[in-house]
């Protein structure tokens, strides 16, 4: 077997290094196993680094190098010679791990370490590791500075940290760290990297710790950069003021040799107590407890509950640490401070008599198959901190679109509570528990019936967007140039990335006033000859003239006669009839009626000239024109075959193509790449020219796919063609193009959505690409799969370590369970973009030379946590498994995203577009046709 | 720009007229009783900081690396270590959200304590004089900006902060006047003005009538209503004439580019516009503080998740955030070296009882604690006002909260439990400390009177 390289540390002293004699220790390390140092201080405490440490290594005589097998109990010379008790193994930062040896390394348990300082983080190098059989401890680890406080029974103990160097590198990467224990420095200025170089098994053991305040704290921290560790043992080596009863710890006691057989903290064999008293924990928990939990009946280990209607299974708490349990009930028992406190006595004889209970059962530790109340444990487990009672709490919603009852269950028996963001969750919801409480949120999850119908929308207005507002100004006056004239306006409050919030776009103050300056901008420029002209004004009434006949094209219908009485008042207050029409025009422009397109309808269902806005600004994104409103009077837009027959007019009209873009470019997230940042340097061929033909070639390519006929969805996700000119031809390095953008084939790195230049630039970095952006282009925009909010600090990508391929700097996602219950259906998917760089160029290698990996697999097409899993190795690959095995849910997304657009609602009726897509018929039909069916919806007219 | 320059410009068309009789109003406001009003700016820097590189050790006046800039007005701050962002979404958006509001999540649709004050100031106008509610405005922040990058917020509305001098300048000095000559030339009470808006609020009222009570239109609408009224106050304010009697510190935007294109706000974000972006931002915002115009603003430095890169930088600012302390560092101190000359202008405008800072309260906040981890603890925050100010405030120190026993004990901001203080409890005593009683900000859990006035801890 393998052996860690083992350093051994005498309590109350503290180890010093500088370069000097860190070059001599790692001499040291390479000569001998057994060496001693010389003496430069005894018992000394700290040594002040901010003096003169030159070359000198302080450490205690009694000290020495050996090398022991990694999991040897601790006998030091120092040491009494009781048999040491193991009391902790974590596998820090991983799974629970059997080592080589037996031991049993449970994982890192929540509550028992807090971290300081800005960056902590977990990682995994999937990497071998030297000088030990046991890999898999040492490629986990923890990085950051971090307070390890565990609840120990008064007594002697010996700690073994275990270490593993994977990010120093001995010139830029330097880390140097320290450990505290109890307060008092033991080991400070150790600089892995120059003691045992990197990828190799390091453990420090450090003995005589005494303790007697219930906790022995472990600090570990950093001079450079930041602490890691990779597992951590406690032993305790002598009994304190706290003894166990002999009864409680018959196990154990017997033997002199820890083993894994004999570990508390294992629940792999039944096992009692090894702190507190059972007999005493039975009385306290009778005389104190049983009144809401009521008493157990030992010979199944449960308390049926009584005034709290909670079954507690003394087996359920087996799996765990005895010191978890206590803690546990120490820190939170009794609830409510309703009674005396549970001091720490209590809490261990109380956890002892737990474990006395489960150690006399024939079981093999665990949760046992009970029946639990899914209500109940969905509050015991804590998972309502989380996500409150109806499983929807903003802070972390259960996205339940994404679950099945058998996938949600399963996410639960795998994962929760997760105890990176449940400081209690020392115990998991496995077996009948995660049944138990799937089955509880699924009966209160919000439920879809359409058997009611399609849901009705209510009478509302809604404010144009800034981009209706200046298509609107241009179509009205015939202008291109409303943007710059509108530059006043203020940006919108978006849905879900679309600008048209239909209930927060309220007028604010400052919106007013960004009105009324454009409206003055407007109206100083705007030609109203036209309106003026005799062929559509009698000179003898021109006020009422050009009011009725502006008016109804600013509001959109006819006025009515208040209004024209107040708007002829106006006109006629200007000292012509050019600045009385200039004047209507500002007026106009600021009125209520102008800038709110009105769905308020006329009992119950919308006016046809309300149905001609919308179905303008649906499709145009500005106003009606003369003959959509003309359709209206005549009553020509009122039954859904003539509102068919109206959008096959409007989606073939040039104005069309604009909303499309903008609707395309909003469902994508996809902003201009003109406007984008990237290093010139590592990327010298992008220039604006490029980033120009890649807004061209995205605006092509959406106006082509949804408003050409013949294109469907596995066409807009793998398509043979692209739009090119010469310029973006030759950054993609296609042949067959022109000066103007035009069709040329894809070839095999180029064609569908997934590939287009704009994309791929937009969801990147100045500098790298960025899978997640990718991934989630994939799951949330185009499969509309979501996920809840990330839990707090989960930003960080393992920090500053550029030579990394960037798929392996985003392994913490998938090592650290908070990270991957999202960023598991993410990161694999964005890697397969990763043929593609930051400014959307192919290649087959990274900036820092690493070969580029784009293989992967994607599972759930349909529901993010079905099994179905689709393997891909590039781009190409999953452009393919989506065109084809995704083409329903990304049909159905469309018509959502549309939808979401059309209504400007974050969540549209599920009835409508489920309904929508059934008519429309996506794998027979093109994108096309979509939309006469959206507008076909039952309740399209209707208002509540 | 010189005062003949400034009506030349308005003449010209290019600015429309100052509103000056709310200045001679405000200060005439201000003058009774000889006390001036306490003014407030909640200033927002983006994309966080590191902790360590922000905040001076507690007790120590030495400031470190991305603070050194403030080191000359060091005098004038108070640093305070440990507060936190509490409720959901510990992301950019979610401390957008926050920071101004005291907002648990991006769902809550509380107001930006910005916005609330100047409700709650221009019900007041009569004895306040000012002329607009609130100012949400800043340098730099329109390149990258989208609705849930924005920290000031009407309830469900986001508000932008606006980087354009020349959109800016004439909303706070003439947004409602006429332009001379113009088509609308005899503006004022009675004028055609008058009459436009009659119409809207007659049109609105109609709208109002028939959407009836229903819940989240109703709001809507009467919001618009309120800010019908603000521009029909402002029209009520009088004309051009008078501004240079009432206003004696005149904004120079003369220098401010005009650009043509349609992506002026992005132009506006540009590294070498920046300098002179902030210096006619700064000017605009203490002209209008100092002339009562308003009394709160929003002034946003950047926006979260911008782009745009600072002079001296050359990496952009969210992308500076993710690299090593240092590059962050290398962008956030051009941000507070212009914190500093803010300081310093507000230190150099006199006022009621000594200067213009010394009756400001300046707030700072950002979109989360640490730029690269994305949490919401140890928020760079800081409180600066003159050193004889007249709120109170004891400046010149660093208040080190982040590991003492107050607040209480949660899991917040990083996903650790801390003893931490809610930044509400730091904006409701700001609201305190500035008299605004028509609300509170949600979901504090104290405040921080004992600190705010010399103590080291909070209440």
């Amino acid at each position: 077997m393998k052996k860690a390289l083992t350093r051994h540390y005498r309590r109350n002293v503290t180890e010093s290094y500088t370069a000097n004699s860190l070059r001599s220790k790692v001499k040291y390390l390479g000569l001998s196993s057994v060496l001693a140092f010389a003496v430069a201080g005894c018992g000394g405490g700290t040594d002040p680094v901010g003096g003169d440490a030159s070359s000198e290594v302080v450490i205690s005589s009694a000290s020495s190098i050996v090398t022991t097998p990694s999991s040897t109990p601790v006998q030091s010379s120092s040491s009494v010679a009781a048999a040491p008790q193991l009391q902790y193994a974590f596998n820090v930062a991983g799974e629970r791990y059997e080592a080589v040896d037996g031991t049993v390394y449970e994982a890192e348990p929540a509550g028992y370490m807090t971290t300081s300082g800005q960056t902590n983080g977990v990682a995994n190098s999937p990497v071998a590791i030297a000088e030990t059989d046991d890999d898999t401890i040492y490629q986990s680890h923890r990085y950051g500075m971090f307070t390890f406080d565990l609840p120990v029974p008064t007594g002697t103990y010996s700690v073994v940290a275990l270490f593993a160097e994977h990010w120093a590198d001995g010139q830029q990467n330097v880390r140097v760290l320290n450990v505290d224990i109890e307060n008092q420095t033991v080991a400070t200025g150790v600089n892995l990297f120059q003691v045992i170089g990197r990828e190799k098994a390091y453990d420090m053991v450090f003995d005589d710790i005494a303790v007697n305040d219930g906790k022995l704290t472990i600090e570990f921290g950093a001079s450079e950069n930041f602490a890691t560790l990779s597992g951590l043992r406690v032993y305790k080596t002598s009994g304190g003021n706290n003894p166990v009863s002999s009864a409680s710890m018959a196990p154990v006691s017997s033997s002199s040799v820890v083993s894994s057989s004999s570990v508390a903290a294992s629940s792999s064999s039944p096992a009692g107590p090894t702190f507190g008293n059972v007999n005493d924990g039975r009385t306290l928990w009778n005389n104190n407890c049983a009144l809401c939990h009521g008493e157990f009946d030992e010979a199944t280990a449960q308390a049926p509950g009584a005034f709290h209607p909670r079954i507690i299974n003394a087996n359920a708490y087996y799996g765990s640490p005895q010191a978890a349990l206590a803690n546990y009930i120490f820190t939170d028992m009794p609830p409510n401070n309703s009674q005396t406190a549970c001091d720490q006595t209590c809490s261990d004889n109380i956890s002892a008599y737990f474990f006395d209970m489960a150690s006399k059962l024939d079981n093999t530790g665990g949760n046992p198959d009970i029946e639990y109340d899914g209500q109940q444990a969905y509050k015991d487990f804590g998972c309502l901190a989380c996500h409150g009672n109806d499983g929807l709490q903003e802070s972390q919603p259960i996205v339940f679109e994404n679950y099945s009852l058998e996938t949600l269950t399963k996410k639960i028996n795998d994962t929760m509570p997760l105890s990176e963001v449940n400081p209690n969750a020392w115990q998991q919801c496995v077996g009948n528990c995660a049944t138990a409480v799937a089955e509880y949120l699924w009966s209160i999850r919000p439920k879809v019936s359409c058997d009611d119908g399609e849901a009705i929308l209510p009478r509302r207005v809604r404010g144009l967007t800034k981009f209706e507002y200046v298509n609107t100004i241009n179509d009205l006056f015939g202008r291109n140039d409303a943007e710059t004239l509108a530059r006043t306006i203020g940006s919108d409050t978006e849905v879900k990335g679309f600008d048209n919030n239909a209930y927060a776009s309220a007028v604010t103050s400052t919106r007013l006033d960004g009105y009324w300056a454009a409206a003055q901008a407007i109206a100083e420029v705007a030609n109203v000859t036209p309106w003026l002209s005799t062929n559509n004004c009698n000179q003898q009434n021109m006020a009422a003239c050009f009011v009725s006949k502006f008016g109804r094209m600013a509001f959109r219908r006819p006025l009515i006669d208040s209004e024209m009485d107040d708007y002829t008042g106006i006109f006629e207050a200007g000292a012509s009839d050019e600045e009385g029409a200039r004047n209507v025009v500002q007026a106009m422009l600021i009125s209520p009626n102008f800038l709110y397109r009105s769905e308020i309808g006329s009992n119950g269902r919308l006016t046809q000239y309300e149905v001609a806005a919308l179905l303008a600004y649906t499709f145009w994104g500005s106003t009606p024109d003369a003959a959509l409103l003309d359709k209206a009077a005549s009553n020509s837009l009122g039954n859904t075959a003539q509102i068919r027959q109206a959008v096959d007019s409007l989606v073939a009209d040039e104005r069309a193509k604009k909303q499309f873009v903008h609707f395309g470019r909003q469902w994508l997230h996809i902003a201009p790449v003109a406007d984008i940042d990237r290093d010139a340097q590592l990327f010298p061929t992008f220039n604006g020219q490029v980033a120009q033909a890649m807004d061209q070639e995205l605006e092509m390519f959406l106006q082509e796919m949804l408003l050409a006929d013949g294109y469907n969805m596995s066409d807009f996700l793998n398509w043979d063609q692209v739009f090119a000119n010469n310029t973006l031809a030759s950054f993609y390095g296609l042949n067959g193009a022109g000066n103007q953008m035009t069709k040329i084939a894809a070839g095999s790195q180029r064609g569908g959505v997934l590939r287009l230049g704009a994309v791929l630039a937009r969801n990147s970095k100045f500098d790298e690409s960025h899978p997640i952006k990718r991934g989630l282009l994939v799951r949330n925009n185009l499969l509309c799969q979501e996920f809840g909010v990330p839990p707090a600090n989960v930003g960080e990508v393992e920090p500053f370590d550029p030579s990394k391929p960037t798929r392996e700097r985003f392994t913490a996602h998938s090592e650290n369970e908070t990270c991957a219950s999202c960023h598991q259906f993410i990161d694999e998917v964005g890697f397969a973009f990763e043929n593609y760089d930051a400014v959307g160029a192919y290649r087959t290698a990274e900036a820092n030379g690493a070969a580029v990996d784009a293989s992967g697999s994607i599972s759930g097409l349909f529901r993010m946590t079905d099994p179905d899993t689709h393997v891909f190795s590039n781009l190409q690959d999953l452009s393919d498994i989506l065109s084809t095995g995704a083409m329903q849910s990304a049909s159905s997304c469309v018509a959502e995203q549309f939808q979401r657009m059309m209504d400007g609602e974050a969540k549209p009726d599920s009835c409508t577009i489920a309904n929508t897509v059934a008519r429309w018929n996506p794998a027979e039909k093109s994108l096309k046709d979509l939309w006469v069916e959206i507008v076909a919806s039952q309740n399209f007219m209707q208002r509540q | 720009m010189k005062r003949r320059s400034l009506f030349k410009a308005i003449a010209a068309g290019s600015l429309t007229a100052a509103n000056p009789l709310a200045c001679l109003l405000a200060r005439n406001a201000m003058a009774q009783n000889g006390t001036a009003p306490v003014r407030t700016i909640f200033l927002f820097h983006p994309n966080g900081a590191d902790g360590d590189s922000f905040f001076p050790n507690a007790g120590s006046s030495s400031l470190p690396g991305m603070t050194a800039p403030l080191q000359s007005v060091y005098n004038n701050l108070v640093f305070i270590d440990g507060i936190a962002y509490a409720g959901a979404a510990n992301t950019h958006e979610g401390g957008c959200a926050k920071c101004l509001t005291g907002r648990l999540g991006a769902n809550d649709p509380h107001s930006s304590i910005d916005v609330l004050m100047g409700k709650e100031d221009w019900a007041n106008r009569a004895s306040n004089g000012i002329t607009v509610p609130s100012v949400q405005m800043g340098v730099g922040t329109m390149w990258g900006n989208d609705a849930n990058k924005r920290i000031s917020h009407d309830g469900g509305t986001t508000l932008d902060s606006a980087c354009d001098p020349r959109i800016v300048y004439p909303r706070l000095f003439g947004a409602a006047g006429a332009v001379p000559g113009g088509p609308n030339a005899g503006a004022g009470t009675g004028g055609v003005e008058t009459q436009m808006l009659s119409a809207a609020k007659n049109d609105l009222a109609r709208i109002q009538s028939q959407i009836g009570n229903l819940d989240g239109q109703r709001e809507r609408l009467q919001q618009h209503a309120e800010a019908l009224s603000v521009l029909e106050a402002s029209f009520a304010d009088g004309g051009s004439d008078m501004m240079a009697q009432a206003c004696n510190i005149i904004p120079d935007i003369s220098d401010a580019p005009t650009f043509n294109s349609n992506d002026t706000d992005e132009a506006w974000s540009q590294t070498d516009i920046l300098p002179m972006a902030s210096q006619l931002q700064q000017d605009i915002a203490v002209a209008a503080l100092s002339c009562g115009i308003t009394k709160t603003m929003a002034f946003s430095y950047g926006v979260s998740v911008s782009p745009v890169k600072v002079p001296g930088s050359g990496v952009g600012d969210h992308d500076a955030s993710h690299g090593s302390p240092a590059l962050h560092t290398s962008s956030k101190k051009w941000w507070m070296a212009e914190v500093a000359n803010f300081i310093k202008k507000l230190a150099n405008t006199p006022d009621v009882n000594g200067s213009l800072l010394d009756n400001t309260i300046i707030v700072t906040v950002s979109d989360l604690g640490h730029g690269n981890a994305h949490d919401h603890w140890r928020i760079p925050m800081f409180l600066a006002s003159g050193v004889n100010n007249n709120m109170g405030l004891v400046t010149g120190r660093s208040l080190d909260w982040k590991n003492s026993p107050h607040g209480t004990v949660k899991v917040i901001g990083d996903g650790f439990q801390h003893p931490s203080i809610n930044h509400t409890d730091v904006l409701d005593t700001i609201r305190q400390v500035a008299g605004y009683t028509s609300f509170e900000m949600p979901n504090k859990e104290g405040d921080i009177f004992a600190g705010w006035r010399g103590g080291a801890q909070p209440r």
